[in-house]
């Protein structure tokens, strides 16, 4: 029964992952020259807040509802078009980036130093799964894919990582005082 | 906002593709985009074309909202059929445009994966535009049930999917009502340094996070109170059922693979 409840409370717990980011993805931050949109920072956030397997769980339930059509990817864009369009590949990216960002902060520490490192490792990920779909759909040649799929994005995708870590890594000391998580999240069932 | 959001790409109606139970519209698409790799004569395009086509004016979705839904990707497809263009130096020249010379490769090839990219396209869109994002729900527990075998918890799925849906309007409503309450207080992330804009994100997260928590723990309760025990034996509020159209609609999608791939060259 207990187990049976931890699951259901597991479950839950990545479905209201998901509808945040989903809410999250609509939101920009207006910063000045690169205004960032919620949707690469609630990776990261659900990665740091949830730990690497409910964060990937999220993550998927996220593109899910994404491909039965709800709007819930950046600028109002949903349907199984988006994920089998060109720029899927970095929504599937997403799923791998949030649990490698989780794995790597469960097995050192949550502070700013790791959830730097960890952010940009999830980013690269991102980038590589994104451009490799790029390839394929647009039917382009590595070094094109790359040119239009990686450099572009990572001066970015850097300030990104940063700021998902100092928010993430914020965020989640204000809610493990809360005790609304544990210090070391264990490993769920 | 929050209403668009739910409903999704869906638009109302009663046509032949509305009606078609969702199961069979997965299906065939899944097969579709299988099968368009593997056109590659005129004639064979042509007749994918002309299913894709039919299907959506058959769906009597308003020509509009069709385009939008292609909105995001007219640049690809055009971008794509420009760099096959540019790039691509085989066959004959075509027309020299001051030293820049268009090659007949670059525009067959830049013309098929566009065409490809855009049937795609289309047929993936029309499933959102006639089909709930419920209904779909129920349809991709219902296809993937055979994978229950193999231990993939697509129940859980599903059930996760709903209650995200169900969530999305909730804490949209919630992050209005924080970024009000906040911005009452002086909380202001539009103006002032760098430093200054991130750090009033966070007492927007915080409470969001906080108040999703609270309503997870309240969900999770009220699950358990009325017996919840997981997909086993459960029963469904929504059937789904498969009808003649359904038949119709895989006979006409054999003749295409047929006629596909008579015309292969």
């Amino acid at each position: 029964m207990n187990q049976q409840s931890e699951k259901l409370r597991t479950l839950v717990n990545c479905s209201i992952f998901a509808a945040i980011t989903a809410i999250l993805a609509q939101i920009e931050i207006p910063l000045p020259l690169v205004p960032i949109s919620g949707q690469t920072l609630a990776v990261g956030l659900t990665a740091t807040i949830l730990g690497s397997r409910q964060g990937a769980i999220a993550m998927m339930v996220y593109a899910a509802i994404g491909a039965v059509g709800v709007p819930v990817f950046a600028g109002f864009k949903g349907g199984a078009q988006v994920l089998v369009g060109p720029t899927g590949g970095y929504i599937f990216g997403f799923i791998a980036a949030a649990f490698i960002t989780g794995i790597i902060l469960e097995k050192t520490r949550f502070n700013l130093t790791m959830a730097m490192l960890a952010n940009v490792i999830g980013m690269v990920v991102t980038l590589i799964c994104g451009t490799i779909q790029l390839k394929f759909i647009v039917d382009l040649t590595w070094s094109e894919s790359m040119a239009a799929g990686v450099y572009p994005f990572i001066v970015v995708g850097l300030i990104k990582a940063f700021l998902a870590s100092w928010i993430g890594i914020t965020v989640r000391q204000r809610l493990v005082k809360a005790k609304f998580i544990k210090e070391t999240p264990k490993k769920a069932a | 906002m929050s209403n668009s959001m739910i409903i999704g790409q869906y638009v109302p109606g009663e046509s032949f593709v509305h009606r078609l139970d969702p199961r069979s519209k997965i299906a065939i698409i899944f097969f579709f985009v299988l099968i368009v790799f593997f056109a590659n004569s005129v004639m064979s395009y042509g007749l994918l074309a002309l299913f894709a086509i039919g299907a959506a004016a058959s769906s009597k979705v308003p020509l509009p909202y069709i385009m939008k839904g292609l909105k995001p990707v007219w640049f690809l497809i055009i971008f794509t059929f420009l760099l096959h263009l540019i790039v691509t130096k085989e066959g004959d020249v075509l027309y020299n445009l001051w030293g820049w010379k268009i090659y007949e490769e670059g525009l067959v090839q830049g013309a098929a994966i566009s065409l490809r990219f855009f049937l795609l396209i289309l047929v993936t869109s029309l499933l959102t535009l006639t089909t709930t994002p419920i209904e779909i729900t129920d349809a991709i527990e219902e296809l993937l049930g055979p994978l229950k075998k193999i231990r993939f918890p697509v129940h859980e799925l599903a059930l996760m999917m709903s209650i995200s849906l169900r969530f999305i309007p909730t804490l949209m409503q919630e992050t209005e009502k924080i970024s009000k309450a906040q911005a009452s207080r002086g909380v202001d992330f539009r103006t002032g340094s760098f430093k200054d804009r991130i750090k009033a994100v966070i007492p927007l997260l915080v409470p969001l996070f906080v108040s999703a928590f609270k309503r997870a723990e309240e969900l999770a309760m009220a699950m358990e109170a009325r017996g919840y025990r997981g997909g086993e034996g459960r029963t469904k509020l929504r059937e789904l059922s498969i009808s003649k159209l359904d038949y119709y609609l895989y006979a006409l999608f054999i003749l295409l693979i047929i006629g596909l791939f008579l015309t292969r060259s």
